[in-house]
């Protein structure tokens, strides 16, 4: 009886407004059939640093991410954080 | 006596065999021919070389041959196993089995290598039965001979979950949903369950050093469940944030920030956010909405955007809420898009 543990991104969307949403899928194996598994789900927003990230989601994000869909996302971020600042600010 | 007669002798009025007249019968079945049960006589069967050959009542009886295959309304087509199978050819349904699987298909055959449609315009179905459960599958519609592909929608094993289509049976008593939604619109359908982690994160409060940090969620169809805890040694004290993001989150929030938040696209159900600094009072939160789909903005409960300094999490000479050592621990419940 051999037990294995391993760890792939299984799943990749990206968005309308380019956020890049994967899951990753922990699979214990007991000869060769799946005895268990567990989900890790993560989100990237456009121009976020990828260090430490997958290599396939990384490259996945540096499809997505143009300079305009970084520009148009933090400009989504702006108006929507300035809608929550208090009058007067 | 004919041997038509002996044969019909040999039967009694109840429909019994009269086992005296054994020889006799024997004398007939052997060696008689389908004419010796003419009209007048009981037609049941004859024996050929060693087969029991029924006698056709009428067109469309059944046939069978030696490899055990009984066709009704036809021959039976020799390209199905040499265990057993009964097919009614017109229709393309069939009951069949071999050692260690029972099988019955509607509007389809088996042609020795592919299953194939018997009919044009209509599915192809089956059921199956081996060791490890039950399968029903069915293909798209195809055309009359052409190679159906089957699918198997729902799986069900002994002391296994029931598996729906493209989910793998697990262990236990349930129902396993496929790993990749299969999404739909209708408004009596469950469509999805998954359970994980995620990784939050804590935005507009700056340079965050986290200390430990970890989240659960739940998917029940669109309805998402998440729960978290963030423990920060740090945070940037120059920052003067109105509101503070948790982001990080599993799936998107179909609910953009002052879109339709006053109606709960998503609560804060519990929360506690304590900081060295903390004010004494004050302490309950709720969720504005999404900023960028996949944070939420959290809020002291008197925050107002139309009045000056009710900013409660910057710690830039206000209320330094958020300063130095805290944590935030809390569940959400928001819808996601699917």
């Amino acid at each position: 009886m051999s037990l294995t543990k391993t760890t792939v991104v299984d799943q990749i969307t990206v968005t309308e407004n380019g956020i890049v949403l994967f899951r990753e899928v922990t699979r214990i194996m007991e000869d060769g059939n799946e005895i268990g598994k567990t989900y890790h789900r993560s989100s990237l927003t456009p121009g976020q640093d990828l260090t430490g990230q997958p290599a396939n989601v990384t490259a996945i994000c540096n499809a997505a991410w143009t300079a305009e869909v970084i520009d148009a996302y933090n400009a989504q971020l702006a108006a929507q954080e300035a809608a929550l600042q208090p009058a007067g600010e | 006596m004919s041997r038509a007669s002996t044969l019909a002798r040999a039967i009694g009025a109840d429909g019994a065999l009269n086992v005296s007249d054994v020889a006799g019968l024997a004398a007939v079945a052997s060696s008689g021919s389908a004419s010796d049960l003419s009209t007048g006589t009981l037609p049941i069967a004859r024996i050929a070389d060693g087969d029991i050959v029924p006698a056709k009542l009428s067109t469309g009886a059944p046939t069978w041959d030696s490899a055990g295959r009984v066709g009704v309304k036809a021959t039976p087509n020799t390209n199905w196993p040499t265990s057993w199978s009964i097919q009614e050819w017109q229709g393309g349904n069939t009951v069949w089995g071999v050692q260690g699987q029972f099988q019955m298909g509607y509007n389809n055959y088996y042609d020795g290598t592919n299953y194939r449609f018997k009919a044009t315009g209509n599915r192809a179905l089956r059921y199956i039965q081996t060791d490890s459960g039950h399968y029903w599958d069915t293909s798209a519609s195809g055309t009359a001979n052409a190679a159906a592909t089957f699918e198997t929608q729902m799986q069900l094993g002994h002391q296994q979950t029931l598996a729906l289509r493209g989910a793998s049976p697990q262990s236990g008593t349930g129902i396993s949903f496929p790993a990749t939604q299969s999404a739909s619109s209708d408004a009596n359908t469950l469509d999805d369950y998954e359970e994980g982690t995620w990784t939050p994160t804590i935005n507009l409060l700056g340079t965050v050093t986290y200390t430990a940090r970890f989240g659960k969620y739940q998917k029940i169809g669109k309805y998402v469940r998440v729960t978290f805890a963030l423990y920060m040694s740090s945070t940037d004290t120059t920052q003067d944030s109105s509101a503070m993001l948790i982001g990080g989150l599993p799936f998107t929030v179909t609910n953009a920030l002052g879109s339709d938040y006053e109606n709960g696209s998503a609560c804060l159900l519990t929360e506690r956010m304590r900081a060295t600094s903390a004010p004494a009072a004050a302490n309950t939160f709720h969720v504005l909405g999404s900023i960028g789909t996949t944070s939420l903005v959290v809020v002291q409960n008197n925050y107002n955007s139309t009045i000056a300094n009710s900013s409660y999490f910057g710690s830039n000479g206000r209320s330094g809420y958020f300063g130095g050592t805290m944590y935030v621990l809390g569940q959400f419940t928001y819808e996601t898009s699917a």
